[in-house]
Order: structure tokens, then C-alpha cells, then sequence
């Protein structure tokens, strides 16, 4: 198991490598989770994410931006979705790094791509802000309570949950 | 309550001493220390009885653990060692599986667990709670098989009464009202019915004209009465109402479910009941971290002398003292698989050849697959209903009943989801963007899981023994169990799987289930695989029954051997029907406190 970092108080300012860097691991998550950036800020957890895939990559003497350089900083365009799926459907590092990012967006929690077995959630935080939750229309087992009763009601139709 | 060192236990006489914080300890401890006896509750786990912040931190720990067994938010303690589901494997034949803290023997594992801590698996449990039906007290007589208890439902009726209103039970009487179960006139449940989820109410509305097939009868999807809070009703205790108990240490939380869906391992708001809440207002002593190793018998008579204990301090160390507690009278509640463990380390109850003997569980056999459209999975309490046509009928001379519970969180059991099918979204499908987040938002909404929760008879071979070679960090004897799952079970199991896929058939739903060959609880049936899992219903290691030859305990569950020694918990349990034992239990416990 790797020892889990005090992520509460985040050092990602101090490791923060520079806004641009910052920006394309948004932009990147963006594109792999099919949220835009209001909802990946509204986590609270981009910085949180930010470091522990740069601390990752680190140790690799690699970097997020020339992993995915083709992409293109056009947000949800088919160009990048193309680029994007040859890329994930390969077998190289960014592909295996990109499962674990989309994971860690989802569940709130980090599968080393080298050791699925080596698996930690950061905090309770990133936990319940796991994208999952929204995309199935409900709520993190645990937190954010629906309120008495409320699941008598029927669940969220298709389109009205659509962003 | 007030939680005491040893050294200030030592130096009191106590009338009672009660070995267990879980539900039969605690509910014994107030009733006890109401009547005015000076009582001490001796727990081995650790824990502050009436800290919201160290639920707080429970809470925390769960939301963090990366596998939500319902033992995660309850940290494993190598001195008061527990069960983990973790840890259970299938029995290598021949061999042993020790990896936990059961000494399995096989030929299955026993699967089920519970918690050592204040508050017990009161900490973590479901919080179902329906009676069983009269049938199911007498077995032999009415299906020749198994044994009678040596009491019948009318007994219990007015303590099932006393039970539902410590626990805080929600249900309506009239839903509850089927094969035989009854109510004295004009009672009500302290508190309305939970609401039915929306999944209950698509499960009715497409079962409605559907028969079941040998009884011929409609099927009865039924509200199932829950120890979480809901409306209270006005007309309870004779138009006195009801207040119900909302979180220890912070009580105004907590007054009614909030639909955080974790009811089990862990209710945040603590609307789903827990022992402490029954244990803060008992005017007790509490002894923590503190092992019950021996009881002291004198030879003359067979009485309990005093209690060997062993008081530790640090979970990193096996260093313990060595005390010795005396009272003039012993109850012990330290669950049925812990109780057989100490008599048998004490030799005590020896007349009968039963103690240990006789553990059961409720097998379950699971059917999962996917709705036509979304049923709003993952939402609520994750039972509020149950189909109850088969839990009594003729059929029972030959195949076990069960009972149909329809699960809220899709396939949160036997998976891990949601996470799981995320993870299987990305890993296989190769799934991202858009189109995870799509394809999740489709496929998530619609998981259905049901489950037949199937009644177990009691058998001398399913049983709880200990040995010199297998003991914990302290030295106390581990539990070595032996058990099996029977062909009455499993022919109920079968029957019951397959009532499942019609049912699933009649909805619409298709079936995704598959069982695996390598799991503990595989077994073949007529040229067909299948898999039960263990659900947490530990019963039966010290049953009652009418004299000293046929059983460890008497109807008020003192020990036929020892006259100042009672045992009490689910261990009492002649057999165990198809519903969860604890509400039976806890009513066992209020009949036993009118001997005091
Ligand atoms: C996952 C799960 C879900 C469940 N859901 C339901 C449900 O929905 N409905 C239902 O009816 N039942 C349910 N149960 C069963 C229920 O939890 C038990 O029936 C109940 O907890 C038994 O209560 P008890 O007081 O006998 O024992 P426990 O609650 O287990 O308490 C025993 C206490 O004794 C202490 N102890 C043990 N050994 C010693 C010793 N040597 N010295 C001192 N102290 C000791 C333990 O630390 C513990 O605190 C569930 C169980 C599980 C595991």
C-alpha cells in the first residue's frame, strides 16, 4: 500500500509545476470524464488529483502533457475524442494512466496504474464528490442525504438529468 | 452509564455482572438497573459509549476504506479480535482456514460476522426487524422437523411489544399481518411504516397478477418493519405517542431516516438504531477492554463464583492484567458464537451435549440483473420490503422457507458497485468521456438485486469447539466451527432461485446472475451450480428447551446447570425461521428481565 499523503492540508500548491500544467490536467479530466470544469472544480478535489498524478509521474521522470500531447485544447471536440480512444484503446503508459484518472474522478479513489491491487481513497471528501455518483442520479452512500422519503419517488428521468 | 477503570470495579460489589455491550447486554443493563440492581457491563472491545465524534470518525473510516465490508468503519483489534468478511475462503479439504479469526473446519466456512466494541454488531447491522410467525416456534409439531421451542408466539407477543419499542421499530400493523402473525388489539408500531421505495412499488404494481405457483395464492410484497426512524405514531402506547432516540451524543440528529443509504455498515445520522442508545440511559457501570476469559464455577454447586478477566491498555501490545470480578448473579450476551466459546473454555453447561452445537445462519442465494427502465437504484434504506408468501407453508416438511428481500442498491451485494461496473466500464470496455459517463447513467438506475434469505435448520454437526492449539493475541480460545449447509437449505435455495427468475421474468428484468464455482458457498445441485452467502444471523450455539437433557438454557434463558448464570442472545434459538433473529432476540431478553 502507499503510505497516503496528508491530502487534506494540499501541497499541491507547492508542487504545482505552473498554471499550464494545471490547466491541461483540468482540460485532459474534462475530456476523460464527460464533466465539464465547473463540475471537476466544484469537487474541491482538482488540486488533491493534480498531486497525486504528478507525484506518480514523477517518479517516472514523465509528464501529463507530452503523454497526451496530441491533444488539442478545443474542449469536447472529435478530434480529441478520436485521439483520445486510439490512445486508450492501446496498451502504452498513457492508456493505463488514463483508466486510473477517470477512475479516481468517479470513485474518489487512486488504483496505481502499475498495481490495481496498491488503492487508497485520498479522503472523505473525494469519496463522496466520486463523479459516479451523479451520473447514476444519486447520491453517495453515506452523504449528501436525499431527505425522508425521498426515494419513494421515482427516479430522475434521462434527459432531465442530462447536464 | 458511566464508563469505569478496573480499579474502580474492583473495589464495588455488583449484583449483576453482563458480559457484552451489543443489544442483549444493553437492553438487559437498563432494564436491570431499573429494577434497582447495581449492575457492571464488561466489554472486551474499546470504544466511548457516548461519543459522537468517535461515530463521527466510524463514519469517516467507511467512507475511506477502499472495500465497504460491514465491518470497515469498525477497526479489527488483535486483543478483542473479530471476524472479517474478508477473510472468508473456502476450506481446503482436510485442512483448516485460519487466516481470520475463526477457526474454520469446514466443510464450508461460516461466513457471517459481528463486531467487538461498544455497542457490539448493533454498531453495524441492517436493522431489519420482523417477528416470525407463530409456525415457525414449533417446527416438529407442525412440519416434523427440527425441534419446538419451549415457548410459542403468544409468549413473546407482549415482549416482541417492549422489544419494538426499545429498538424504535417502524412498520404498520396492518401490512404485518400474514401466516399467522398477530397483534394484541389496538397496538400500533411506535412509528409509521418507513416509506416503501419507489422499487417496492414497481415490484407490487408488475407482480399484481402474478400466482404463486403451489400455493396458488397472489404474492404478498410487504413493508418489513425497520429499526430506523419514521413518523412517529400519535396513537402508539394508548395515544401517548412517541419520541424517537436520535444520535448518542448528538440527539438532535438523527430523528428520522434521512435516505443516506448506509444503513448498513453505518447510519450517519444514526436514525437506524444502535445498542448505545439503550445503554446511555441505563444507570450501569461499563468496564471496557476488558476480556471475559473464564467463568469460575464451584464444584459444590455448580454456581458462579466470579468472572477471569484479562484488561488490556494498547491494541499494539498483548500485555493485559489479570482481574477478577465477582456478582451474584452473571448474564452473559457476548453473541452466540462468543457465549459457546467462554462456556466452553469454563467447561460449564455440560449436562445437555448441546452447548456449541447447532449454529445456524441464513443461507441467501442472490438473483441479479437489469430493469427495462430506471427503478432508481442506489437510493434509500436498502430494504424496505420483502415478499413474504414463502416464508410458511406445507412445503416446509421438505424444503426449507425463505423470504424474498428486494434490495435497494442494485448490486451493491455481491458486488462492490456502483464501483465495480465503473471499473469494468473502463477496464474492458475501454469506456470514457461522454460515453462512460452515458452508458453508467443507463445501465446503473437499472440494477435490480434480490435476494432469498433461506431458513437453516439446527444440526449436532454445525458447531462451535475450542482447542489448546488455536488461541488469540491474549491468549483466549478462538472459535473452530464446523459447518455445512444441508440439503433442506439448499433444496430451498433452489426452489427459491428459481422463483426468483420467474419473478424476474414476470417483470421484465433480465437476469444477469451467474455463480461462481471458486466462491466459498458453491454448491451443485442436480447437474446446477449455485452459491448461498452468509447474512450475519448467528443463532442457535445454546438453545433452549423444556429440560437440562435437551438443551443449554431454560425459556428465560438461564443455564440449566447454573442457577445464577444466564446466557443469553440468539444463541437461544431453537431454530430460526426466515426472519432476522435480533427483534426475536431482544424480546427473549425483556422475558428474561421479569426473573429479576
Ligand atoms: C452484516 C450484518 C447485518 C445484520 N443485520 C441484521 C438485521 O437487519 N436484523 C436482525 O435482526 N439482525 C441483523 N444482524 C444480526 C445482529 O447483528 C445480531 O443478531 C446481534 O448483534 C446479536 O446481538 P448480541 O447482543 O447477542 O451480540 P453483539 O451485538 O455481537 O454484542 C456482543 C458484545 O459482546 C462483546 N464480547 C464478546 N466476547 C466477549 C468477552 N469474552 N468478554 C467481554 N465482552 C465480549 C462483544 O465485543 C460485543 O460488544 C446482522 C448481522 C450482521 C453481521
Amino acid at each position: 500500500m502507499t503510505e497516503k499523503p496528508d491530502y487534506a492540508i494540499c501541497h499541491a500548491y507547492t508542487t504545482l509545476k505552473s498554471q499550464d500544467d494545471l490547466k491541461f490536467f483540468v482540460q485532459l479530466s474534462c475530456e476523460l470524464t464527460g464533466f465539464n470544469e465547473v463540475d471537476l472544480y466544484g469537487t474541491g478535489q482538482v488540486l488533491t488529483y493534480y498531486q497525486i498524478i504528478t507525484d506518480y509521474l514523477d517518479k517516472k521522470d514523465a509528464k501529463l502533457a507530452t503523454l497526451f500531447s496530441g491533444l488539442s485544447s478545443t474542449l469536447f471536440s472529435s478530434q480529441n475524442e478520436t485521439y483520445l480512444h486510439k490512445l486508450i484503446n492501446g496498451h502504452g503508459q498513457p492508456a493505463k494512466v488514463a483508466a486510473s484518472l477517470i477512475k479516481l474522478w468517479y470513485l474518489g479513489q487512486w488504483y496505481n496504474p502499475d498495481n490495481a491491487n496498491d488503492t487508497m481513497i485520498p479522503s472523505s471528501q473525494s469519496y463522496i464528490s466520486g463523479l459516479v455518483w451523479t451520473a447514476i442520479h444519486a447520491h453517495p452512500q453515506g452523504a449528501k442525504q436525499q431527505g425522508f422519503g425521498a426515494w419513494s419517488f421515482p427516479p430522475l428521468s434521462e434527459d432531465q438529468g442530462q447536464a | 452509564m458511566r464508563q469505569i477503570n478496573h480499579h474502580e470495579a474492583l473495589s464495588k460489589h455488583y449484583q449483576i455482572i453482563i458480559v457484552g455491550s451489543g443489544f442483549a447486554g444493553s437492553i438487559l443493563a437498563k432494564e436491570l438497573s431499573g429494577k434497582n440492581y447495581s449492575v457492571l457491563v464488561v466489554e472486551a472491545g474499546t470504544g466511548d459509549a457516548l461519543s459522537f465524534g468517535q461515530h463521527l470518525d466510524y463514519v469517516d473510516r467507511y467512507r475511506t476504506a477502499t472495500i465497504k465490508i460491514p465491518n470497515a468503519p469498525f477497526p479489527n483489534c488483535s486483543n478483542a479480535p473479530q471476524p472479517m468478511e474478508t477473510d472468508v475462503e473456502p476450506v481446503p479439504k482436510g485442512g483448516v482456514s485460519a487466516k481470520g479469526y475463526f477457526v474454520q473446519t469446514g466443510p464450508y466456512p461460516f461466513a457471517s460476522t459481528f463486531t467487538r466494541r461498544v455497542g457490539g454488531t448493533s454498531l453495524h447491522w441492517f436493522g431489519s426487524c420482523p417477528r416470525m410467525v407463530p409456525d415457525d416456534f414449533a417446527m416438529r409439531s407442525v412440519y416434523g422437523v427440527a425441534v419446538d421451542w419451549p415457548i410459542d408466539y403468544d409468549f413473546l407477543q407482549p415482549f416482541y411489544e417492549k422489544a419494538e419499542r426499545e429498538i424504535g421499530v417502524s412498520a404498520n400493523v396492518q401490512d404485518q399481518q400474514y401466516l399467522g402473525i398477530h397483534f394484541s388489539p389496538g397496538y400500533v408500531y411506535p412509528m409509521e411504516r418507513i416509506p416503501q421505495s419507489y422499487l417496492d412499488g414497481w415490484f407490487s404494481k408488475g407482480l399484481a397478477n402474478m400466482r404463486v405457483d403451489e400455493l396458488g395464492e397472489p404474492v404478498m410484497v410487504r413493508s418489513i418493519p425497520q429499526a430506523r426512524n419514521s413518523i412517529p405514531n400519535p396513537r402508539f402506547d394508548g395515544g401517548e405517542g412517541f419520541t424517537p432516540k436520535g444520535a448518542v451524543g448528538d440527539p438532535s440528529i438523527g430523528q428520522r431516516c434521512m435516505g443516506n443509504s448506509s444503513c448498513l455498515p453505518i447510519c450517519p445520522v444514526q436514525a437506524r438504531y444502535n445498542s448505545l442508545k439503550t445503554l446511555q440511559h441505563a444507570n450501569v457501570d461499563l468496564l471496557t477492554k476488558t476480556v471475559v476469559s473464564k467463568l469460575d464455577i464451584d464444584p459444590d454447586n455448580g454456581r458462579i463464583r466470579g468472572l477471569e478477566c484479562k484488561v488490556w491498555r494498547d491494541d499494539r501490545s498483548a500485555d493485559f492484567e489479570a482481574i477478577y470480578l465477582k456478582a451474584d448473579t452473571f448474564i452473559l450476551a457476548a453473541n452466540a458464537i462468543q457465549n459457546a466459546t467462554l462456556l466452553l473454555a469454563s467447561g460449564a453447561c455440560k449436562s445437555s451435549g448441546q452447548l456449541g452445537r447447532n449454529l445456524m445462519d441464513h443461507p441467501a442465494i442472490l438473483s441479479w440483473g437489469l430493469a427495462p427502465e430506471a427503478i432508481g437504484a442506489f437510493r434509500g434504506p436498502g430494504l424496505t420490503s420483502t415478499l413474504v408468501n414463502y416464508r410458511n407453508g406445507k412445503f416446509r416438511r421438505e424444503r426449507a422457507g425463505f423470504v424474498l428481500e428486494i434490495g435497494n442498491w442494485g448490486w451493491n451485494w455481491p458486488f462492490n458497485d456502483p464501483n465495480d461496473t465503473t471499473i469494468r466500464m473502463i477496464d474492458e470496455q475501454h469506456a470514457f468521456g461522454r460515453q462512460l459517463r452515458d452508458s453508467l447513467t443507463d445501465m446503473v438506475p437499472r440494477q435490480v438485486r434480490i435476494d432469498m434469505m433461506t431458513e437453516q435448520l439446527p444440526s449436532d454437526a454445525n458447531r462451535v469447539e475450542i482447542s489448546p492449539d488455536w488461541r488469540d493475541a491474549l491468549g483466549n480460545f478462538r472459535p473452530v466451527l464446523q459447518y455445512n449447509v444441508d440439503d433442506y437449505s439448499k433444496q430451498g435455495m433452489v426452489f427459491a432461485r428459481d422463483f426468483g427468475s420467474k419473478v424476474f421474468k414476470h417483470l421484465g428484468i433480465a437476469d444477469e446472475t451467474t455463480f461462481d464455482p471458486s466462491s466459498y458457498g458453491y454448491f451443485d445441485w442436480k447437474g446446477n451450480g449455485y452459491v448461498w452467502q452468509g447474512v450475519g444471523h448467528i443463532a442457535g450455539t445454546h438453545r433452549m428447551g423444556t429440560d437440562r437433557h435437551n438443551s443449554v438454557v431454560d425459556r428465560w434463558q438461564r443455564a440449566w446447570d447454573h442457577e445464577n448464570l444466564y446466557v443469553t442472545g440468539c444463541g437461544s434459538m431453537p431454530t430460526l425461521g426466515t426472519s432476522n433473529p435480533t427483534i426475536t432476540m431482544a424480546a427473549l431478553c425483556f422475558a428474561t428481565a421479569t426473573r429479576f
